[in-house]
């Protein structure tokens, strides 16, 4: 799989578009749903994706080794997720078109808690406590628990030392744990 | 142990970790009912955020996508700082003859520094522009690359 990839990445970078295309129906799930968390906005994570794939086309060429192609696309789709919170601000978290009220928007994750913490209300407070996180909290929540990343694949992602890393995780679960107190309660 | 100092150092836990690697913890959680419920509370927190779900995508997306893609080229790959010495060092070497004089050969040497530090400053600026452009950045983004999977069932 791994070889596949490479060699679809290879093509990619010599400026074959289709191959370029193929890697997008891979990556374009998991793009959009780093953006989606990191950004809490529809629309703002479906133009950070768009933004993300432009931006990894016009690139591509330097990228050195084709293996870290999906560390490379996940780091661009960070950077530009915090390039959009910078001119967002704060101002809205998630917009009237948001899966909190419609069950069809959203998937339950695969190996995760039961499927009735996945939506409903604990579901909603979730994303909306996360709205409440600093960006960098909030990157190190999302790359944790919904990229599944480890402590110094992160740090390495956000480019920091792993210490800030676990530093940032910790105080972040401690505001989670402040905004969800009422839904934590068994 | 008490309640503040249990919860201090259960906090510092990895994910999922058992509270009985901190010595004296379990024991006070086991006689506490207040923290008991604290770390119950601490391990659903770890299940929900576990179970930050995959939105779905807008079905518009790729059509959107990859209009804009087919719409750029990709740039082309300009010399690096090695590369980009290099280059220098086989212009100094056709365009600076052989036997000079050594006043001018100085001079020309000079000058050849001025022009490298010139692309040294340019891919400089453009890998601070572009930190994917660096080469030990990428080097440790491979490694995580064949680490990390992306969730949803794509990845490498």
């Amino acid at each position: 799989m791994a070889e596949q990839l490479g060699e679809v990445v290879e093509r990619a970078r010599r400026g074959d578009s289709a191959s370029f295309e193929a890697l997008y129906d891979r990556f374009e799930p998991g793009v959009y749903g780093l953006c989606y968390h990191l950004l809490g906005d529809r629309d703002a994570a479906m133009d950070a994706t768009q933004e993300t794939f432009v931006n990894a086309w016009e690139r591509i060429g330097r990228l050195r080794h084709v293996e870290a192609f999906s560390a490379w696309l996940r780091r661009a789709a960070i950077n530009v997720c915090r390039h959009r919170r910078r001119k967002l601000g704060r101002l809205s978290w998630f917009s009237e078109h948001e899966p909190g009220g419609d069950p069809e928007e959203t998937l339950a994750s695969t190996g995760g808690p039961p499927d009735d913490l996945a939506r409903g209300e604990l579901s909603q407070q979730v994303r909306e406590a996360l709205g409440k996180l600093s960006t960098a909290h909030r990157e190190v929540v999302v790359l944790h628990y919904y990229q599944g990343l480890e402590l110094k694949d992160m740090a390495v992602t956000m480019g920091v030392a792993v210490g800030t890393v676990k530093s940032r995780l910790g105080r972040a679960r401690d505001h989670l744990e402040r905004l969800l107190t009422p839904y934590l309660t068994e | 142990m008490n309640c503040t100092s249990t919860r201090r150092r259960l906090r510092g836990l990895e994910r999922g970790a058992s509270a009985d690697v901190v010595p004296g913890a379990a024991e006070h959680l086991a006689e506490c009912p207040a923290c008991r419920a604290w770390w119950a509370g601490r391990a659903r927190l770890d299940q929900v955020l576990a179970g930050l779900s995959q939105p779905v995508v807008p079905l518009e997306l790729r059509a959107r996508v990859l209009d804009a893609v087919a719409r750029r080229r990709p740039r082309p790959v300009y010399l690096t700082g090695r590369s980009a010495a290099v280059a220098v060092a086989v212009l100094v070497a056709v365009l600076v003859p052989v036997g000079r004089p050594r006043g001018p050969r100085v001079v020309a040497v000079a000058e050849t520094e001025f022009r490298s530090d010139s692309l040294l400053q340019q891919h400089a600026f453009a890998v601070s522009a572009d930190p994917l452009a660096d080469a030990a950045s990428m080097h440790a983004l491979a490694t995580v690359a064949m680490r990390a999977e992306w969730p949803g069932g794509v990845g490498q």
